[in-house]
């Protein structure tokens, strides 16, 4: 039986000692649907004995028989102090260095202080052993977007108008209406869009957390904000909606906006 | 510890050079973060990060509401004790031949509620037993007045025992429209009163806002008169379905959330309006989700589809970003709100969130963009600044209201507040 040790260095950059319970789990590729590094990954996995985790000073080694592995590991990590975490993986069968094989871990790490972290690690094998690549996850955006400018009117539903990205001051009080889609193609499930900020200078605004259950390629609904321009000041700023949905993280949606004033031209 | 929300200050030895306010730039969904020095002319976002360090998420400030199907308006309880055992009533009969109404309150005073009864009358405390309603029938008319049986809110706007709050008199003469018959009952959950009374073209009906507080302006939430056979609320009291006698082609659906405008909401799938025609056969209304879009389940004979409720989702968390030039005690007085670009703290904040998980769940922090555009032309070169950011929950109060915060002061020590010291370039 042949082991790895893949260490991770953890880190307490607080003022104060803090507990810290790791955890380890295998992942499935299938976890990263669409993900580009890990679609780039061998396609056959890692026959394993065993994993777990075990705590070690750095550059220690450590016979296998020495060590025990746990799923779970509780940490004290002393103010401003760093310790080891190692993932240690047995193998049931022998690489074979005709066919690449791959395999996925999610360390996950919870602090006593009420933070949260981890690491997802990808072991590969290479020339018969196997080697480990920390991945950053490419965030996956709502495919959401924003269908033609936003229109001004009185009331907060449908506005069948075509709209503007110049906003008049003398429209005064109503609502900022947002045409939005599902540009993807295939069904969101609990879609959260909300408004984060209206960068218009003196503009009075409010905003609204819209929810749907799911939202099918294609479909559209439409959000809607009051805003009062009255004391408005003329110039360019914009609209921040933030989107996500089960299977997608949060997404920003932009949108560029003029305020003027009709009277003043 | 419930929510405690968090914007982290600098290390100990600079506090005022927080990284969790960022200056940089939003382009698409990537924040690049810029230095200190921002360069004049150029446009600039704020990214500030929140946590919550308490074991609850963040509540929103509408719901979540109670789910479930419509049902009617609340009976009356009739008798002289309390619903709740806490006052009770009295006619007295005096030397003189005439009844009066008594209320003997927690406190064990009596207190004259009516004097001089008519020979028909009807007592009947409401569902919570803190109002007495007095039904009187004189002079062909009825006139329904309402008292207070107990304290209801604090200060100086709190009812008490024995207190008018609110009387209707419906008259045939006065109108000769309407007929002097009246059914009474109340809002599930709310304090509301809710009337119905005849008209020539059918039933009408109101409903009044009893809460202490409201402006007598504002008391009357829902004034309508239209041939109506049947009236359906939300499990909440948050929202009333008026069902035609006749014909239930035309249901109308009234928001009894503040602020209200008395007028039929239309009816909405995803913000999208919709007709509110529904086949025949049994018809229920169903709350499925406290607010929002596709919150209420409509079953006629032809099916059941969802629509959208009136009572919007509103923000849990709220970010303002202040900018101070001319002060080292910061405050909201001498600070000035971007971009909102006035000093006030009654202004709208300046970004929202829309919720935070508990501390140690994924969603326990979240960062809010603020569109700073004001700096590319705003301070002049070399001018030194603090931007100062500060978060707060919405939930309970006006989402301008700053929470947590005690008075104007923006204090570094105030876990909620945090800085960041800027310099403008050339």
């Amino acid at each position: 039986m042949k082991t790895f040790q893949f260490p991770v260095t953890v880190t307490n950059h607080s003022d104060t000692d803090v507990d810290s319970l790791w955890t380890v789990r295998a992942l499935k590729r299938s976890f990263f649907k669409g993900d580009p590094l890990i679609s780039a990954l061998p396609g056959k996995t890692v026959e394993l004995a065993s994993f777990g985790l075990v705590s070690v000073t750095p550059n220690q080694l450590l016979c296998r028989k020495d060590i025990k592995l746990a799923e779970k590991l509780k940490l004290r990590l002393a103010a401003h102090s760093s310790q080891s975490v190692s993932l240690v993986v047995d193998l049931a069968t022998a690489l074979d260095p005709a066919r690449p094989q791959a395999a996925l871990f999610a360390l996950e790490e919870r602090r006593s202080d009420g933070s949260t972290g981890g690491v997802v690690i990808a072991l590969s094998s290479v020339a018969g052993s196997l080697v480990a690549q920390s991945i950053d996850l490419a965030p996956q955006p709502s495919p959401l977007v924003v269908l033609g400018a936003p229109c001004l009117q009185p009331v907060d539903y449908f506005c069948r108008q075509a709209g503007s990205a110049m906003l008049d001051r003398q429209h005064g009080a109503g609502y900022l209406g947002v045409l939005l889609s599902n540009g993807g193609s295939t069904t969101l499930k609990k879609v959260v869009l909300y408004l984060e900020c209206l960068g218009l200078a003196g503009a009075r605004w409010e905003s609204r957390v819209y929810e749907l259950d799911s939202l099918t390629p294609g479909e559209q609904f439409f959000a809607a904000f009051p805003l009062d321009l009255s004391a408005a000041e003329t110039g360019a700023g914009s609209l921040t909606l933030v989107a996500y949905d089960a299977k997608h993280d949060r997404t920003r949606l932009r949108v560029e906006l003029t305020v003027i004033d009709s009277r003043r031209r | 510890m419930p929510v405690r929300i968090e914007i982290q200050d600098g290390p100990a030895s600079a506090l005022w050079m927080s990284t969790a306010v960022m200056p940089g730039t939003l382009s698409g969904n990537s924040f690049t973060p810029r230095s200190n020095a921002l360069p004049r002319n150029q446009r600039f976002d704020f990214r500030i990060s929140v946590r919550n360090t308490g074991n609850e998420a963040t509540l929103q400030p509408v719901g979540p509401g109670p789910t479930g199907p419509f049902q009617t308006a609340e009976a009356l309880v009739g008798g002289l004790i309390s619903p709740n055992g806490n006052t009770h009533l009295e006619v007295f009969h005096n030397p003189a031949q005439f009844s009066d109404l008594l209320l003997h309150d927690a406190a064990g005073s009596v207190l004259q509620l009516y004097s001089v009864l008519p020979a028909s009358y009807a007592i009947a405390y409401s569902p919570s037993g803190r109002y007495v309603v007095l039904q009187l029938q004189q002079l062909g008319g009825v006139t329904i007045n309402v008292y207070a049986a107990e304290t209801v809110g604090s200060g100086s706007t709190a009812w008490r025992p024995g207190q008018l709050v609110y009387t209707y008199a419906i008259s045939p003469q006065a109108s000769s429209t309407q007929q002097a018959s009246s059914g009474i009952g109340f809002v599930p959950t709310r304090e509301m009163l809710f009337l119905t009374w005849s008209e020539v073209s059918g039933a009408a009906f109101g409903v009044i806002d009893l809460a202490p507080g409201v402006a007598a302006t504002a008391r009357v939430q829902i004034w309508h008169t239209s041939g109506v056979g049947q009236f359906l609320f939300s499990p909440g009291g948050d929202l009333l379905v008026s069902v035609p006698a006749t014909s239930i082609s035309l249901v109308s659906l009234y928001s009894l959330r503040a602020p209200i405008s008395g007028a039929a909401w239309p009816w909405r799938s995803k913000g999208m309006q919709v007709a509110a025609a529904v086949g025949g056969g049994a018809l229920s209304f169903t709350q499925v989700k406290a607010t929002g879009f596709d919150a209420i389940r409509v079953t006629d004979a032809n099916g059941s589809r969802t629509i959208d409720s009136p009572t919007p989702s509103l923000p849990a968390v709220a970010v303002n970003l202040w900018v101070d030039r001319s002060s080292t005690v910061f405050s909201t007085l001498s600070a000035t709100q971007y971009p909102m670009g006035v000093a006030s703290n009654m202004n709208p904040p300046s970004a929202f969130i829309d919720r935070l998980a508990a501390a140690g769940q994924s969603g326990a922090s979240a960062d809010a963009i603020v569109d700073a555009n004001w700096l590319a032309v705003t301070p002049p070169p070399g001018e030194h600044f603090c931007a100062i950011a500060e978060a707060f929950t919405t939930s309970g109060t006006l989402p301008a209201d700053p929470r947590h915060r005690s008075g104007t002061a923006l204090s570094l020590s105030e876990p909620q507040i945090a800085q960041r010291n800027l310099v403008v370039g050339p």
